[in-house]
């Protein structure tokens, strides 16, 4: 790993967007246009943001995670007025009674990498290098914030026409709350969750993680000479396989969130293996790819991350643009070590998703 | 028969095809008057009169030119259609601002658009925009593009809008922006922002085009490239001369695939000016997703370009004849071989790695050390891309240098430097329809679906199809990640082709 980060100025930005997009594990819903362009347009109003390392704050100040719940692409649509974060982070320091010394990401991966950078570079708050997932997963408390003891709620939630809505009560009682909120307000909204000290989230956080995304962006626009070879291991992982897209599935589904499923619907994508043995590589995905099996044996599983880049010039590939005849390069990216755990792997392994495989053990990390 | 002209910043090519072959292909150089090197470049094939040529199509480079410098684009102003409460990112954000300068008429954000789930955001404010459209007018706008929120769901406000722009100044062209692309709202307004700027030169550049082929006797179906080497015909372009951007890079590639009878390559084209790398698979240039491929920085549109890698090291980048380092890139461009500045092409020349009339004297460490050069440039290009046993074509107007000049086994098909004339000639009518819907189930779903094809196929056959022949190439229903399983992406993509008959008059 290289040096931490401790400045974000408007040139990381594309950086920054292609290591967010890789760590998204598939999914992510595009190029994010409007979330490089308002984090552009912040830093160019209130000069770059600082991250900061928790042990070089007052452990007691006040934190929350700033993030966006819903439809990144749906974002894409309906712009953000610019006063969503703002909003919704005022209206939890309502409420806790609080004012926040520092933002922490939910996930640094994907849109909510970018989130928290544009909340710090409008607030003029110190971001953590932390995190809480590593990667994206589908739902707020699926955390090490929340495997560490830190409550989810009470969570903000606010909309482009100005909605705010503050959720609070039992953390498992959360998503069935927030996605029918979340569709009211069009089907994107801000947050801030997690609201808790400094101190909580340097001890539950996963250290490191928005460094990690820009040192994910070097590697893949290859800057500093960096992945010119071992690719997969520059990113801290391993290459799965090679190969062409042949089927991809979309599962119909009628189930909607009242059963309490998880958001949007399944599918597989098939991919024929060239070279090495010729496997039938196939991905299961439900919003971020959950399972990779070759031949029919498990080779990848949440919650490590599974991602796909372009097999022609190894850009990150979304599932929502897969398209047959597709080259594409599988990577494993290890997950965290607070996943590794008995509770962890309650949360975020196979059996979290509905999927009655294990993680294999024994493969190389 | 077919005919393709390929217009590009520095050649004019055109290649006559019988099915797959190529019966005569012509180069020559621009001097930027579109109408004197159409008929220089007509003069040079003069069996043209002997063939009967079922249609003609144009890859319009003087569009992508126009938008890359800024010139020739008509002043424009931009009506976005949102919900209240000010918005952190206007119309033009992110633009050039050169570009911006050139266009830019003024812009307003009114309150209008739906949500996903169609509900308006808010009621249209008619006075409002009946006031600047007005405006608009007094200042010198020669065009309107209309951008709603989520429009490509519900197109409405967007077509009041319209109703009320053009009874308050008639005659005003107008580009809604759910008749350009799908979802994504900055990407689509700046595509039917310059959609609106380009129309005016469009109008103007197809009319003189038609005039020049009428006077050679060339009176069959003018068509125009795409930006993803598919056709369109002349009347759709008058109205959508956007989709015509960066359609040089893709049918060079389209070209570059069929003339070395391949359906999955790298695309080396060696130009004058700079070289760029593209990629084949079944057959078709390899889009990126949205604009990576756009040549103009900053700038995002909602088009699938071709994804493209360059350098600017081509035939023509001039060097220093005594130490042979490469110049400024920015020097004023020379013709490849035959000076007055000593070139690359030059180099490789005096080495015998080309061939041409004129060997210009120069030091032969100068010499190769110019070659290493650009060999060295071209080479870490394609090293930036897993080659993974990918065959290499090269094309372009300085092809013939590729097998020495990249120092890479590339196969260098005949008619090489006319490869984008061939793609052009070898274009074929395509319509995508991209929706996004609401629905709670199966029924609803299929019934959106096929609306969604029923519009695909009429846009193929509006697009110059043979309405005999279209095909319906893709068709999916894709979940949007984080929603609930009730919403869905429809894209539905229709190809067909254009009649043809064949022989000799």
């Amino acid at each position: 790993m290289t040096a931490p980060i401790t400045r974000i100025e408007a040139e990381h930005i594309p950086t920054l967007q292609a290591g967010a997009q890789l760590l998204a594990c598939g999914t992510g819903g595009g190029d994010w246009l409007v979330l490089s362009e308002w984090l552009r347009v912040v830093i160019e109003r209130n000069g770059p943001l600082t991250v900061a390392q928790p042990e070089d704050l007052d452990p007691e100040g006040a934190c929350a995670a700033v993030h966006m719940v819903g439809s990144p692409m749906l974002m894409e649509e309906q712009l953000p007025t610019g006063g969503e974060l703002r909003l919704a982070i005022e209206a939890l320091q309502r409420w806790t009674g609080r004012e926040l010394t520092a933002i922490a990401p939910l996930n640094a991966a994907g849109p909510n990498a970018l989130i928290p950078m544009i909340a710090a570079a409008e607030l003029g708050l110190p971001l953590l290098d932390l995190d809480g997932m590593g990667r994206i997963f589908p739902l707020v408390d699926m955390t090490t914030y929340a495997l560490g003891g830190l409550a989810p709620t009470p969570i903000t939630l606010t909309g482009t026409a100005g909605e705010v809505i503050l959720l609070d009560g039992p953390a498992g009682r959360l998503e069935g709350q927030l996605r029918p909120a979340l569709l009211g307000c069009g089907g994107w909204a801000c947050c801030a969750s997690y609201p808790g000290t400094i101190g909580q989230f340097a001890a539950t956080g996963i250290p490191g993680s928005v460094s990690r995304v820009l040192h994910a962006g070097r590697v893949l626009r290859r800057e500093h000479g960096l992945a010119e070879d071992g690719f997969a291991r520059q990113l801290g992982g391993r290459s799965l396989a090679v190969g062409q897209i042949v089927d991809v599935e979309r599962h119909q589904t009628d189930r909607t969130w009242t059963d309490g499923s998880f958001p949007a619907g399944p599918s597989s994508v098939i991919i024929g293996e060239s070279g090495g043995h010729g496997r039938m590589i196939r991905l299961e995905i439900h919003n971020d790819i959950l399972l990779a099996l070759a031949d029919g044996g498990v080779i990848a599983s949440v919650p490590d991350g599974i991602c796909l880049v372009s097999g022609i010039d190894r850009q990150p590939v979304d599932v929502e643009q897969l398209q047959l005849g597709m080259r594409v390069e599988v990577l494993v990216l290890p997950a965290a070590s607070a996943w590794r755990s008995e509770a962890g792997m309650a949360v975020a392994g196979p059996a979290a998703f509905g999927l009655a495989h294990h993680v294999p053990t024994g493969l190389p990390r | 028969m077919r005919l393709g002209i390929a217009v590009g910043s520095a050649c004019l090519d055109l290649a006559l095809m019988h099915g797959d072959t190529v019966l005569a292909s012509s180069k020559c150089p621009t001097t930027g008057l579109l109408t004197s090197d159409l008929r220089t470049s007509l003069d040079s094939l003069p069996h043209l009169r002997e063939y009967p040529v079922d249609s003609i199509t144009v890859s319009a480079g003087w569009l992508t030119d126009a938008v890359r410098a800024g010139l020739g684009l008509a002043p424009i102003a931009a009506l976005r259609l949102t919900q209240s409460g000010g918005h952190a990112l206007g119309p033009f954000t992110g633009w050039p601002a050169a570009l911006r300068a050139a266009v830019d008429c003024g812009s307003a954000v009114l309150t209008g658009g739906h949500d996903l789930a169609m509900r308006q955001l808010a009621p249209l404010d008619n006075d409002a925009i009946a006031r600047f459209a007005t405006t608009a007018a007094a200042r010198g706008a020669r065009g309107i593009a209309i951008t709603a929120s989520s429009s490509p769901a519900a197109p409405e406000h967007e077509l009041v809008a319209a109703g009320i722009i053009s009874s308050q100044v008639p005659g005003l062209p107008i580009t809604l922006s759910h008749e350009i692309a799908g979802l994504g709202l900055l990407e689509r307004e700046n595509t039917a922002l310059l959609n609106a700027a380009l129309r005016p030169l469009a109008e103007r550049s197809i009319d003189e085009l038609r005039d020049v082929l009428n006077d050679y006797g060339l009176t069959a179906p003018l068509m125009f490239a795409r930006h993803d080497a598919t056709l369109c015909n002349a009347e759709r372009l008058r109205r959508f001369p956007v989709t015509a951007l960066e359609s040089g890079a893709a049918v060079a590639l389209r070209g570059a695939a069929v003339l070395a009878g391949t359906n999955r390559a790298m695309v080396m084209e060696i130009g004058a000016r700079s070289s760029r790398i593209g990629f084949v698979e079944n057959g078709r240039p390899l889009l990126t997703r949205h604009s990576e491929g756009m040549q103009v920085p900053g700038l995002r549109v909602a088009l699938q370009l071709p994804r493209t890698l360059s350098t600017p090291i081509g035939g023509a980048r001039t060097i220093d004849c005594r130490t042979g380092e490469l110049l400024d890139a920015h020097n004023p461009p020379v013709s490849i071989g035959g000076g007055p500045s000593e070139t690359v092409f030059d180099a490789a020349v005096f080495l015998g790695l080309a061939t041409a009339p004129n060997r210009v004297q120069m030091s032969a460490l100068a010499a190769r050390k110019a070659v290493r050069t650009a060999t060295e440039q071209l080479r870490r290009l394609a090293a930036g891309v897993a080659g993974d046993r990918t065959p290499i074509v090269v094309v372009g107007p300085a092809a013939d240098l590729g097998p020495a000049i990249t120092g890479l086994d590339v196969t260098l098909p005949d008619h090489a430097s006319c490869a984008p004339a061939i793609g052009a000639a070898m274009a074929e009518p395509a319509a995508e329809v991209e929706r996004v819907v609401v629905t709670g189930n199966r029924t609803d779903l299929d019934r959106s679906l096929t609306l969604a094809t029923e519009q695909a196929m009429a846009g193929v056959i509006s697009a110059g199809a043979d309405p005999a022949g279209v095909e319906v190439t893709e068709s999916s229903a894709t979940h949007i990640s984080y929603l609930p399983g009730s919403v869905f992406r429809l894209r539905v993509r229709a190809t067909g082709r254009i009649e043809q008959s064949g022989g000799r008059r």
